[in-house]
């Protein structure tokens, strides 16, 4: 490597203004801003892989303590299976409960990772780039989640075939009008094109990765980088395809949950048959989603040391973002509320007098967590920033969106129009062990992939910041972006 | 899609609600007659019940002015069912040929849809597998499938019992006859509350007391077009 | 004349883009330039041409193929099989649109990935010339030229402070031809047996034993084993016989003429498999059925009279019913030739 003689450095060698009171703005400016902050990609490429190289011991008691619970979530599967569905809580009325509201949930959580990598990139948001592939691996791993929870439910596993499109000798195909196979097709179609949207992203950082390691890592990550050299051209096609898939993935994101939520609302059970189930649901997987984001920055950058990465503004920005997303679900929420008050149709108003009555400590449990909570809080750029603060917003905000869903679906199915089966649901061992089970495989899942994939899509944030810089208007300093496409 | 009046059969149940004394001797000839396992005390309890047909009791008033009102629900076999094109694999389905819902046991995986959607709530999930303490086993019926667990089952107005009639008209090149077929229920009623035939015979005892004056459906204003019709006038209460 | 490929590495766009004018008025074609980096920086920083994209025939293509997928899970599989469901008809419209969407979605994906993997030739299987401090932040420009035209090319390098100058000969590396086609060929073949293993079980082509809790139900066996006998003094064991569907018959005194036209029917319709005297038929009958009693004898002394019309008409376990060979007559004269035989 010879030293350079060059008048002109590279982008991260820009030098400060000669200036003092403007050399300190600069400065605050690198602080505060990871755009403005350019290190050489040298160090930053192993402030990046040193984690993933190296791992602590609580990196393993961390996975002693989940592979314990994932283990419990499997033994319970297995003896469901053997037994019989009848040691969970559901009855004749209540035929979906927390299996259901699992698979919605988990489907839900992972909206917020297309939303960020893709809507966030297509809009030219700068404060997706360190978080847009944690959040990715969020739905990644929360659609393999989800997609465990239609066969848990089921009755007959074995033969779960059946609703696969399988060319078969008795030339029975699965039945195209049903609401579980548009799940089927959409959910499918969404795990795809979001592996493929985040595996081309993950291209030229695999590349850096191979770069910079040795032995058996530098062999697996050399052919995940399929040969990338980061030419011109490689680039352009990089780009174009991330925005055709961006473009496809954004409907197609907003039709996995809205086919989830028409598995709810095609049903004529009063409480579920609304219209407004399917923006309801996006927004609030959203919702949730945006929440599971957060709490995983926070987990990622102190486990893994990105404090350089993430940063104030981004914790920000994802505050403001879900201050938005909780007034967008208090809206929906009402509206479906006032809608079934107002019309005072006797199904309609015994659901509600039933989550006001005897469910109503999970009821107030959620609206202090979707609305008291956040709504009270998020408003200040101090809470905001503040990590403790939103790791607590965080889980209450998955807990209140957890319970809402119960709410709904086994909530919903306890009351319908002869009374004499109006039946009521209580959770048994089973569906709490598969539940706290399977949140810990997908933490489980998640953090062994923090260790083999980088988790911050460092090209992103280079790119970032070799077209972000300062510019002098009067006596301030301001930062400026350059739109490149 | 409307059933269109084919050469098939409209399979017609009337409850004459009126007549109901709400023995439960149909619940029991179902029980016999269809290989429905008897549930626990335990399993009542957690509200599993597996009855295909159940009295349905409402109390109305308080006491000492208490009065009790008998409903026998049983799958409607609805024209417009709800429960038919949400499963995923055709488990249920409409019959062109007798025009009732068909449940088939070894295509259900279980996904209890179905079950859901039915406003009734007359379709029935094997929790467990299904237990006949002996010497019950030797009971159950050779005409009807003993269900596997994770499989849901309803009332199928007795359609082995249509499938016999209908063979042995064919075999003696005859047409059925009204009253040749009764499923189990309606044979076992003491106060014959419960008739069955097929509505598209203009001689049939259903077809001549479908258009009567008491007659209502369960849930009519859902649209689900069920082919049982109720019969009730005036005030049926018990013991007045 | 040997080629050589030449790369440079430099701190930033600008010293890149002067580098390359200075090469081209050296004479080297645009074609036989490339930048690396690890940023994204568009063609025209370097006043080149973008590359060429061939992405729009590839999603054309996946969307119509997912249509297609679209139109033979919603017309065909219902006009294979029209199944009747719900008052919806077989080919309901907003269904039909959601498997569309879905569908033309997925295989569009599919199909700009697929001509992304293609355009770039992924994954590339020969050697190419590149420096690891390229993702690092440093740009790369790799020039190809003739021998007498490298040495201009190295020193316009130098003169701009390159970090990293490397040359080799081209020769040393190959082209990347259809390598990338025969690995997707080989991943495609690999698939596609994948995808077929399915259709040999769903054909029965293969059978294996899948699981069927139909067959743990207590129906499965329950008529086999032992017959349960009917509690002491419940059936009446004198008398006529009464067979569903059969008048009743009394027993026929056991007469020379009744045990003579006995014997003879035993002969034709029973000898073959408990032999003349009732004491089993040989070893090969024998062999493949161990439930024929060693003496017919024996056995029929403990049973009623009744209970023996009621074997030979109907059977017993494997043993046919005769009620289509015999009359109830010549039944009762083997009943009572079967009375005499001795243990």
């Amino acid at each position: 490597m010879l030293e350079s003689r060059a008048t002109v450095g590279p982008y991260w060698e820009r030098p400060l203004p000669d200036d003092e009171h403007l050399a300190r703005q600069v400065e605050h400016g690198r602080e505060e801003l990871l755009m403005l902050d350019a290190r050489p990609p040298a160090e930053l490429n192993q402030l990046t892989l040193a984690r993933m190289r190296q791992t602590g011991p609580r990196f393993w008691m961390a996975v002693a303590g989940l592979g314990v619970l994932t283990l419990a979530f499997f033994t319970a599967w297995a003896i469901q299976i053997v037994s019989g569905l009848g040691i969970t809580g559901l009855n004749r009325s209540v035929m979906w409960g927390p299996y259901i509201a699992n698979l919605i949930y988990f489907i839900g959580i992972g909206h917020a990772g297309t939303f960020i990598s893709a809507a966030l990139r297509l809009m030219r948001m700068d404060f997706r780039r360190p978080i847009a592939r944690a959040a990715e691996t969020i739905t990644l791993f929360g659609l393999a989640c989800a997609a465990l929870f239609p066969i848990i439910h089921v009755g007959r596993i074995w033969k779960l075939f059946y609703m696969m499109p399988i060319p078969n000798q008795r030339e029975l195909w699965p039945n195209f009008r049903s609401a579980l196979f548009w799940d089927m097709m959409a959910i499918t179609t969404y795990l795809i094109g979001s592996t493929l949207f985040m595996f081309v992203a993950l291209i030229p950082d695999f590349a850096m990765a191979r770069d910079h390691t040795t032995g058996w890592r530098r062999k697996v990550y050399g052919a995940l980088s399929l040969g990338w050299r980061g030419t011109d051209a490689e680039w352009h096609r990089l780009e174009v395809v991330s925005n055709i898939l961006s473009f496809v993935i954004i409907p197609v994101m907003f039709s996995v949950h809205t086919g989830v939520s028409w598995n709810l609302s095609m049903a004529i059970q009063p409480g579920w048959h609304s219209a407004i189930f399917g923006p309801f649901f996006v927004v609030g997987a959203l919702y949730s989603g945006v929440a599971a984001v957060i709490l995983v920055m926070i987990v990622i950058r102190k486990t893994m040391r990105y404090g350089y990465f993430m940063r104030e503004e981004h914790f920000n920005a994802m505050g403001i973002f879900l201050l938005i997303l909780t007034l967008s679900w208090i809206y929906f929420y009402f509206a479906e509320w006032i809608t079934n008050w107002y019309g005072n149709l006797p199904m309609e108003k015994a659901i509600q007098a039933m989550l006001t009555g005897p469910l109503a400590p999970l009821f107030y449990l959620m609206l202090f967590c979707n609305i008291v909570v956040p709504l009270g809080t998020l408003w200040s750029r101090r809470v905001r920033t503040s990590l403790p603060a939103m790791f607590v917003i965080g889980i209450l905000v998955q807990v209140g969106m957890y319970v809402e869903r119960v709410l709904i679906v086994a909530g919903s199915l306890s009351r319908n129009e002869l009374s004499f089966n109006w039946v009521n649901y209580t959770p048994h061992w089973p569906e709490v062990t598969v539940t706290v089970g399977t949140l810990a495989f997908l933490g489980l899942l998640y953090m062994v992939f923090t260790r083999f994939v980088p988790i911050i899509p460092v090209w992103e944030v280079y790119e970032g910041q070799a077209m972000q810089e300062t510019r002098r208007v009067g006596r301030a300093v301001v930062s400026t972006r350059t739109e490149v496409h | 899609m409307a059933e269109e009046h084919n050469n098939g059969h409209k399979w017609t149940m009337i409850v004459d609600v009126d007549k109901c004394t709400g023995c439960q001797a149909c619940v029991v000839a179902c029980h016999a007659e269809n290989n429905v396992p008897v549930s626990s005390e335990d399993e009542v309890i957690r509200g599993r019940a597996m009855h295909w047909i159940r009295i349905e009791r409402y109390w109305e008033g308080e006491y000492p002015d208490v009065k009790a009102r008998f409903l026998p629900v049983f799958c409607q076999q609805c024209g417009n069912a709800p429960c038919e094109p949400v499963c995923p694999v055709y488990a249920s389905y409409h019959s062109t040929q007798e025009n009732i819902n068909i449940q088939v046991y070894n295509r259900c995986v279980g996904t209890r849809y179905c079950g859901n959607n039915c406003p009734y709530r007359v379709r029935i999930f094997n929790y467990w597998a299904p237990r006949f303490d002996a010497p019950l086993e030797q009971q159950l019926n050779p005409d009807v499938t003993v269900r596997s667990p994770g499989v849901m089952e309803k009332c199928t107005f007795c359609i082995q019992r249509i499938r016999r009639g209908r063979e042995q008209a064919k075999i003696e090149g005859r047409p059925l006859e009204d009253g040749e077929i009764v499923p189990a229920c309606a044979q076992a009623c003491p106060t014959d509350a419960l008739i069955f035939g097929d509505k598209w015979d203009e001689n049939s005892r259903v077809a001549q007391m479908v258009p009567s004056e008491r007659q209502f459906k369960l849930l009519e204003n859902l649209g689900t077009e069920p082919a049982v019709y109720y019969l009730k006038g005036g005030e049926a209460h018990v013991g007045e | 004349m040997a080629d050589f490929l030449l790369l440079g590495l430099f701190d930033n766009v600008e010293t890149t883009a002067d580098v390359i004018d200075e090469v081209r008025a050296l004479g080297v074609q645009d074609e036989q330039m490339m930048v690396m980096s690890n940023v994204p920086y568009p063609a025209r920083f370097f006043a080149r041409k973008p590359a060429r994209l061939w992405f729009l025939p590839f999603v054309l293509g996946g969307a119509a193929l997912g249509a297609l997928v679209a139109f033979f899970l919603t017309r065909v599989t219902t006009n294979i099989y029209p199944i009747e469901v719900g008052g919806q008809g077989l080919h309901p419209v907003p269904p039909t649109a959601i498997i569309y969407f879905e569908m033309v979605s997925l295989f569009s994906m599919l199909g700009a990935f697929a001509s992304f993997l293609l355009q770039n030739r992924f994954p590339i299987l020969t050697r190419r010339m590149y420096d690891e401090r390229i993702t690092d932040g440093y740009i790369g420009l790799e020039v190809r030229a003739p021998l007498a035209v490298a040495e201009q090319v190295v020193s316009v390098f130098e003169a701009h402070h390159a970090r990293v100058i490397k040359r080799e000969d081209a020769a040393a590396f190959k082209p990347q031809g259809i390598r990338h086609l025969l690995f997707w060929g080989a991943v495609g073949a690999g698939g596609l047996v994948a995808v077929l293993i399915p259709l040999l079980l769903t054909y029965d082509i293969v059978r294996i034993p899948w699981i069927n809790k139909m067959d743990d139900t207590v129906v499965v066996g329950a008529q086999e084993g032992t017959r349960l006998a009917a509690p002491a003094e419940s059936v009446p064991v004198q008398g006529p016989v009464f067979i569903a569907g059969e008048p009743a018959t009394a027993p026929l005194p056991a007469t020379d003429v009744s045990l003579q036209r006995g014997q003879m029917l035993y002969g034709t319709n029973c000898a073959m498999c408990h032999g003349m005297q009732g004491d089993k038929v040989g070893a090969e009958v024998g062999k493949y059925f161990p439930e024929i009693p060693q003496s017919l004898g024996a056995r029929a002394a403990i049973l009623s009279d009744q209970d023996l019309f009621r074997v030979i008409r109907l059977g017993k376990n494997r043993m046919p019913g005769l009620a289509e060979n015999l009359s109830p007559g010549e039944t009762w004269d083997i009943v009572n030739y079967v009375r005499g035989l001795g243990e």
